[in-house]
């Protein structure tokens, strides 16, 4: 008794490789005793055959140029929300970083506990800086400029040297004085000013 | 409430109020002090001056405190310096904050406003003064 002929799904499945042992052997059993159907699987492997070289054809003509630029452009950008971000970034420190997270974690502790315990401790810095001249100058009808000099205790002088050519120079305004080196011709003397 | 009850209210504000509207003061120590190449000597306590001058450059050989006196300057009250050599110093509070204050200092020809804090001082050259020089110096009290 033969077996019915495959139908063309089967053919072509047998044709792909897509079948299992046991029907590949009861299809080649089939085709091994009627022409038909192999005249049949020769067309349909013909076919496809011609389908792919077309395919092939087309897609080597085809212009990629730009593909993947007009594919990202299409794409809308994933936009976490923060609490998804905080949690993603909580999750990496926590598996892969577990060290520097306690070591920041101790560090935040520590700096807001001095800034708690210590009160005055970073806001002060302008105490340390000394004392610091904001504006100087002299009388229009003086001969002398002013020269501030800050020094490394944090103090300031704020010495007068002869200036004949100009009446009165001033130094800064209200912003700030630059600190200025002494004038090293001439010196300033005891008693000349 | 009585008459009495609200006089008491009523002037425990206002005394309230003028507590928080008393204009700020800060205590300076203000010294006069001469320098001079002539002669030798510097008095006590002047030494750090002495060493920073040189390091920025004016060098005396004597330096002699001719005045020492703790000024309370009280904010938007000129307070006056009489020197040696007739000039006159006016220092006057501009402003605090925080634990700084601002100090006008007029001593003519100069006029200078400068910030001092808890460190620091600041010597304005005063003019010659009998073979030297007058050197006044501010420093908050307290230093």
């Amino acid at each position: 008794m033969t077996a019915p002929c495959p139908s063309l799904r089967e053919l072509s499945a047998y044709l792909d490789g897509e079948v299992s042992p046991g029907v590949r052997a009861a299809l080649e059993a089939h085709l091994s005793a009627c022409s038909g159907c192999r005249t049949r699987l020769t067309e349909l492997g013909a076919v496809g055959a011609m389908v792919r070289a077309h395919v092939e054809a087309r897609a080597e003509r085809a212009d990629l140029s730009g593909f993947a630029a007009r594919v990202l452009a299409r794409l809308e950008p994933y936009r976490p929300s923060f609490s998804e971000r905080l949690r993603v970034s909580w999750e990496e420190w926590r598996t892969h970083r577990p060290g520097l997270l306690v070591g920041a974690v101790g560090l935040a502790t520590a700096g807001l506990a001095l800034l708690l315990l210590v009160p005055g401790q970073a806001a002060d810095v302008s105490e340390r800086s000394g004392a610091m001249v904001r504006s100087v100058s002299t009388d229009e009808q003086a001969h002398v400029a002013p020269v501030v000099l800050k020094t490394e205790n944090g103090d300031a002088i704020i010495w007068l040297v002869d200036h004949p050519d100009r009446p009165s120079l001033s130094i800064g305004n209200d912003a700030s004085v630059p600190e200025v080196t002494p004038p090293s011709q001439p010196r300033p003397k005891a008693g000349e000013l | 409430m009585t008459a009495a009850a609200r006089s008491a209210i009523l002037g425990s504000l206002l005394l309230a109020s003028g507590a928080v509207a008393q204009p700020a003061a800060v205590s300076l120590v203000v010294e006069v002090v001469q320098a001079s190449n002539e002669g030798t000597g510097v008095d006590a306590g002047l030494e750090r001056m002495r060493e920073q001058f040189a390091k920025s450059g004016i060098t005396y050989r004597s330096y002699h405190r001719l005045s020492r006196d703790q000024l309370k300057l009280a904010q938007g009250k000129p307070s006056e310096v009489k020197l040696p050599n007739g000039k006159t110093g006016t220092l006057t509070l501009v402003s605090v904050k925080g634990s700084t204050a601002q100090v006008s200092v007029s001593l003519p020809p100069l006029q200078t406003v400068a910030t001092l804090g808890h460190e620091g001082s600041v010597y304005l050259q005063a003019g010659p003064h009998a073979g030297g020089v007058l050197i006044l110096v501010l420093t908050p009290a307290g230093t």
